[in-house]
């Protein structure tokens, strides 16, 4: 009898804790269909003149123009801050097609073809490891990846000061060597050159003219390996070939890095010599 | 005897067994959750145009307690695009994009192109309390949307910042308009503005205090002008920050103790020009004494700005009529410059 009573109990047990939690069934997964991550192309009736420019310029040079800021786009731990409208706009018809793009497909058409980033970001700003701190880090500061670039400062670059522009535009190639950098590798033979001499943290207690002697383009380029080969190209596009070739001429490890990064780009397709004078006569005689 | 104890027990048991799962009865399943999320999302996108004027942000400075610096916005929900006013800056073109995403919270109203909102996600938080350009959207109502800055601060902090109860514009609210009343940047503005002794009163309307401090706006610095606003805006020097034109600003003399027109003056706080509004912020941190002349001022009148809702001209007197809000957007102080006894 009194085993019979624990059985039943037991069996009575086992039935309603399979039964009792049942309509718990109601509850599913997620459905496969609520992504909340995905990426939603703004539709045709929404578009406003800078959606209409971004989307001729995806389809002449297939490069994305992102001056909308979304989660998906911008890590949620840093801080950038998205461009202007009215920035944005005269930025990208300026800058990104008529002293980008445009004369990149048009003169060297097979590096276009290879090495040309998907995405462009305009940044209204600089990149901010704080959102209020004054302190700005370098440039663009997310330019370490090959189908990627970015520039920030668009708030504050005024298109009718040449000047800016052009450095602007140097600076952009700049940072699109750390592109090639990353895709391809600057080369173990180019870090030898400098290997032991970098000044680190320490490079803005320099002159300019001490960085020549000590062989680097600029005295940023001396703060590592990478500022070394971005700095290499930014020098190449923004001063014209006899004058960038005398002062190469100069230094025996100036001489190396220059033709190394030299043919490095010339390979692929580019020279630089051309292209700055290219970039040059774009901004300053048109 | 025991057996009665051990059918009760069974039948205790039993009991327990049943009724215990009776609250798993769950009546919300994730199919309904995405439907009040897309009810959410089409009643946003709805609501967003549904006021003529516009929606009112009140964000907070740490300058005052009661006085809120608003952000009026108007949403054209065809294009996507808003406008916002502020007390800050007065660019007349000040349209960005916006846009309405999913996160994993739910539904957010992301101000995705750069405004006055990203602009004091960047700025100091004298200027205002806002963490993030994106908010969670937490409801959606004919009268009022509330919203929370996605972000409440630093890297790594919690999600969800401050709150907002966003609500229609006022009618009376003429300073949001898109018609300058009173920009001291152009000449015709500034006769008897600028160079003129005044009084400024103020009624403080939950108390009834009012207050009354001579004032006098000095010339806007003209020649230096030019360098100041590269290197001293501190909007214009701030590129993430920088929505605005270029600053426009005056020494706005005043005298505490002598409440009335006349030629003394005991301090010489900063006022800077904003959108039919002066603002009076301190920024120019070389200079302390202007920087606390300039805070002190905002702490005294208890707000850090004044909008101006009607400027009138009777031959060569002038009355400026101000005033400054609280969280909801009632008047807290209203108010008058004038020129005349």
């Amino acid at each position: 009898m009194k085993k019979l009573f624990i059985y039943t109990l037991l069996i009575l047990a086992g039935i309603s804790s399979f039964l009792s939690c049942s309509k718990e069934d109601k509850v599913t997964l997620e459905k496969e269909n609520l992504d909340y991550f995905a990426i939603i192309n703004k539709p045709k009736e929404k578009w406003n003149a800078l959606d209409s420019l971004c989307d001729t310029i995806y389809r002449d040079y297939g490069v994305k123009i992102v001056y909308e800021y979304t989660p998906q786009v911008i890590r949620p731990n840093d801080f950038y801050y998205p461009p202007t409208y009215d920035k944005a706009l005269a930025y990208t018809r300026k800058v990104m097609k008529t002293l980008w793009l445009e004369p990149l497909k048009k003169n060297f058409p097979d590096y276009f073809k290879r090495e040309t980033p998907i995405e462009f970001i305009l940044m209204g700003g600089y990149y901010h490891g704080h959102p209020t701190n004054t302190d700005i880090a370098a440039g663009a500061g997310f330019n370490g990846q090959f189908y990627r670039l970015g520039m920030g400062g668009v708030n504050n670059l005024d298109l009718s000061n040449k000047a800016a522009v052009h450095d602007h535009v140097v600076t952009l190639w700049h940072e699109h060597a750390h592109n090639q950098d990353v895709k391809y590798g600057r080369g173990e033979i180019f870090d030898r050159i400098s290997i032991g001499t970098y000044y680190k943290e320490a490079w803005n207690t320099k002159t300019e003219p001490q960085a020549v002697t000590d062989g680097f383009f600029r005295k940023y380029g001396g703060f590592a390996p990478e500022e070394d080969f971005a700095t290499t190209v930014e020098h190449l596009t923004r001063f014209p070939k006899n004058d960038a070739l005398t002062l190469i001429n100069s230094n025996e490890k100036l001489k190396r890095k220059y033709n190394l990064v030299n043919k490095f780009y010339l390979d692929k397709g580019m020279d630089l010599h051309k292209l700055q004078s290219i970039v040059y006569d774009l901004v300053y005689k048109k | 005897m025991k057996n009665i104890l051990k059918i009760s027990g069974f039948l205790a048991l039993l009991m327990v067994l049943f009724v215990s799962c009776e609250k798993d009865n769950i009546t919300t399943t994730v199919e309904e959750l995405v439907g009040t999320e897309k009810q959410m999302e089409a009643d946003l996108k709805q609501t967003l145009g549904k006021s003529a004027n516009g929606w009112v942000m009140m964000v907070k400075s740490t300058l005052a307690e009661t006085a809120y610096v608003p952000v009026v916005m108007q949403f054209d929900t065809i294009k996507n695009m808003v406008k916002m006013r502020s007390v800050y800056g007065s660019a007349v073109s000040n349209q960005s994009t916006y846009l309405i995403n999913k996160g994993v919270s739910g539904v957010l109203l992301n101000f995705s192109g750069g405004s006055a909102v990203s602009s004091l996600m960047r700025m100091d938080r004298k200027y205002g309390d806002v963490t993030d350009y994106v908010f969670k959207v937490l409801s959606v109502g004919a009268e009022s949307i509330k919203i929370q800055c996605l972000k409440s601060g630093e890297a790594y902090k919690k999600e969800g910042g401050p709150i907002y109860t966003l609500f229609k514009r006022p009618e009376n609210w003429k300073w949001a308009d898109d018609a300058l009343l009173l920009d001291l940047k152009k000449t015709e503005a500034r006769a008897n503005v600028i160079s003129t002794n005044s009084v400024l009163t103020l009624n403080y309307i939950p108390t009834g205090e009012k207050v009354s401090i001579g004032s006098h706006f000095g010339p806007g610095f003209d020649g230096v002008l030019n360098s100041w606003q590269l290197n001293g805006d501190p909007f214009y020097s701030n590129a993430s920050a920088n929505v605005f034109d270029k600053f426009y600003l005056f020494y706005a003399y005043v005298n505490y103790s002598k409440g009335t027109i006349s030629d003394d003056y005991e301090d010489y706080p900063v006022a800077r020009q904003g959108h039919n509004a002066l603002y009076f912020i301190p920024f120019y941190e070389r200079d302390a004494n202007t920087w606390a002349s300039t805070d002190k001022f905002a702490k005294s009148i208890k707000t850090p700005y004044l909008v101006i809702n009607e400027v009138i001209r009777t031959g060569t007197n002038v009355t400026i009529k101000v005033a400054s809000y609280d969280k909801s957007g009632k008047e807290y102080i209203t108010g008058e410059y004038r020129n005349f006894n």
